[in-house]
């Protein structure tokens, strides 16, 4: 009998990769919610596009030959951000300290407006500046959409820490980027000049 | 994703308030606080503005930041069973079509090979004038006017009869008075004697050694030699097959080994060799991660790694010049070549770089390191898989 997938939990989507008549598309659907949310964050903390792909490729494959039925699934994307967030440890260490790191702006869409491309290579510049505990629990937050206490559990840390990472993290954003603020005087919605999504 | 309020919130800034606000994590009790020092201040609310601006700015960027539909391909593929590729190939190879084809392709060939064997060979005469250059001199030296008379030598000695102005070897008098009745005369003959090296020639395994030689009258005689170089124009067709083995493979963990036909991993090539550049021809099977994307009559898309890649393509290879005064290089001759080609999926180009052992004179054995890049289209995008590999193979030539 043909399932929808897309009305399956987590949970049984797991467990049904360790199934062969299952395995395809269940993975496929894991893929389809989750993908997203972990490119963004192998993209963002890598700053590099062929590593973020790579990254990004092991984190699946490797959790899919993990995929074991005796094992209960409750945090799905948490567990696929752990296993990111180790690939990714893997390709950092590797690195040379000299690898170029830009990119970001590479395959932007052509909706954007130039502010807007200007603003986005600016937070990823200023992000680069922070400490790296920081950058990452603002990343899972700022471009994953993760709550607190999933970041939680990917950094293995206590939620009070996480928050303030971000907290701190995110003030010190603000510092690195008050320049541009000045400059394109983004103080309230009313003086905004394009920089901000309206919509 | 909203945050739940976070429980224990200790000494909270207004700044703190801001992000924990956007985030959605700021409890319900602490909102009053912040919306009071929103109104009061405005430099709160400039920062106010500034956090939202970024979060904005990261959320529009994240949206723009997806997984490229290749490497989505390849990781969905790793998912799916095993393809029948193989089992669909084996039938193919075992079916009575391809393996009647096969036979009358294969006598074809091994006739015009044997046939072309047995016929005599132009191409050994590189061997013999190494021989004379290298073969002792034991006659008085050579008067230098009665040496040079290149012009009047045909082009290709080994047309027969030669005609060449008989050179005097021993610059006596008597010679010297003959050469000079020969040059006022027309081309004379060469006596079965002076035809020798030309016969020689023709066989390499009766090349001549250098010490038999020196006992010739002729051994010396340089206008037969710098003829002899014009002259050698080796054209030669080589039929190769060789077997390849990876080395490296940059979607090496998505392949899973396949022994499926007779043929795989094998290339195939014809080359039309000059001298030291020959024009080839490939054909090759070899086992590659090929992405493509079916899609049902319902919709739904649903990605399948081929691992068989058929391939044909054409190019050029350089030798390295031959070499007889080096004894490594007259048997090993370094190779290179490029080949632009083509596969049912997309475009390839393969390099190549290597040594073929000329072990005898109508085999040699190649060995060669490989490298390809194929590019196919998937989706919108292209994409690009690269392979190095190692071959060995046999060259046969005639």
């Amino acid at each position: 009998m043909d399932r929808d997938y897309a009305l399956l939990g987590d949970g049984e989507l797991y467990s049904l990769l360790t199934q062969r008549q299952h395995r395809e598309r269940a993975f496929a659907e894991i893929y389809r919610r989750y993908s997203h949310r972990v490119f963004v964050y192998c993209r963002k903390i890598l700053q590099n596009t062929n590593d973020a792909e790579d990254a990004f490729q092991d984190t699946f494959l490797k959790f899919l030959d993990s995929a074991s039925a005796s094992r209960q699934m409750t945090n799905l994307p948490g567990y696929l951000l752990t296993i990111a967030r180790n690939c990714c440890m893997d390709i950092l260490n590797k690195r040379s300290p000299h690898v170029e790191l830009v990119e970001e702006l590479h395959g932007a869409s052509n909706d954007h407006t130039v502010e807007q491309d200007e603003l986005n290579h600016l937070i990823t510049m200023a992000l680069e500046l922070l400490p790296f505990h920081w950058r990452e629990a603002i990343v899972l937050q700022l471009y994953a959409d993760m709550s607190y206490q999933d970041i939680a559990h990917v950094l293995e840390v206590p939620v009070t820490t996480v928050r303030n990472w971000i907290c701190r993290g995110k003030q010190r954003l603000r510092e690195i980027l008050q320049p541009y603020f000045d400059e394109h005087d983004v103080e309230s919605p009313d003086s905004s000049n394009g920089t901000v999504d309206q919509s | 994703m909203l945050n739940p309020p976070i429980a224990a919130m200790e000494q909270l800034t207004n700044r703190d308030r801001i992000d924990l606000f956007l985030d959605g994590a700021l409890p319900a009790e602490e909102r009053p606080a912040l919306f009071a020092a929103l109104a009061s201040s405005d430099e709160l609310q400039a920062e106010f503005y500034q956090a939202y601006t970024i979060r904005i700015a990261a959320l529009g960027q994240a949206q723009h930041l997806v997984p490229p539909p290749a490497l989505t391909a390849r990781i969905l593929a790793s998912a799916a069973p095993p393809q029948p590729v193989a089992s669909i190939a084996k039938s193919l190879w075992h079916s009575i079509a391809a393996r009647t084809t096969v036979a009358v392709v294969g006598a074809i060939v091994i006739g015009f090979v044997t046939g072309r064997l047995t016929a005599p060979l132009p191409v050994e005469q590189h061997s013999v004038q190494s021989a004379f250059r290298s073969a002792p001199i034991h006659s008085s030296p050579i008067p230098s006017a009665t040496v040079a008379a290149p012009q009047a030598a045909p082009r290709n000695w080994s047309h027969t009869p030669s005609r060449v102005p008989a050179a005097p070897v021993t610059g006596s008098p008597l010679d010297t008075a003959l050469h000079a009745d020969a040059s006022r005369a027309s081309p004379i003959t060469l006596s079965t004697a002076e035809q020798l090296p030309t016969l020689l020639a023709r066989h390499s395994m009766l090349a001549p050694r250098a010490p038999s030689i020196g006992s010739s009258p002729l051994r010396n005689t340089a206008p037969l030699f710098e003829t002899y170089t014009e002259a050698e124009q080796t054209n030669q067709f080589v039929f190769g097959i060789r077997r390849t083995s990876t080395v490296m493979l940059r979607q090496a963990q998505l392949v899973q080994p396949i022994a499926s036909t007779p043929l795989a991993n094998t290339i195939a090539s014809i080359e039309y060799r000059q001298r030291n550049v020959g024009i080839v021809i490939q054909a090759g099977q070899e086992q590659f991660p090929i992405f493509q994307v079916h899609q049902s009559p319902t919709g739904v898309q649903s990605y399948v790694l081929e691992q068989q890649l058929w391939w044909i393509g054409a190019g050029m290879r350089v030798y390295l010049p031959r070499s007889d005064d080096n004894l490594l290089l007259s048997s090993f001759r370094p190779v290179a070549g490029i080949l632009l080609g083509t596969s049912a999926y997309g475009v390839l180009g393969r390099a190549e770089i290597g040594i073929v052992w000329e072990l005898l004179p109508h085999v040699g054995v190649q060995c060669l390191l490989e490298g390809m890049v194929h590019s196919h289209g998937i989706g919108s995008q292209w994409e690009h898989a690269e392979k190095l590999s190692a071959s060995i193979g046999l060259a046969v030539r005639f």
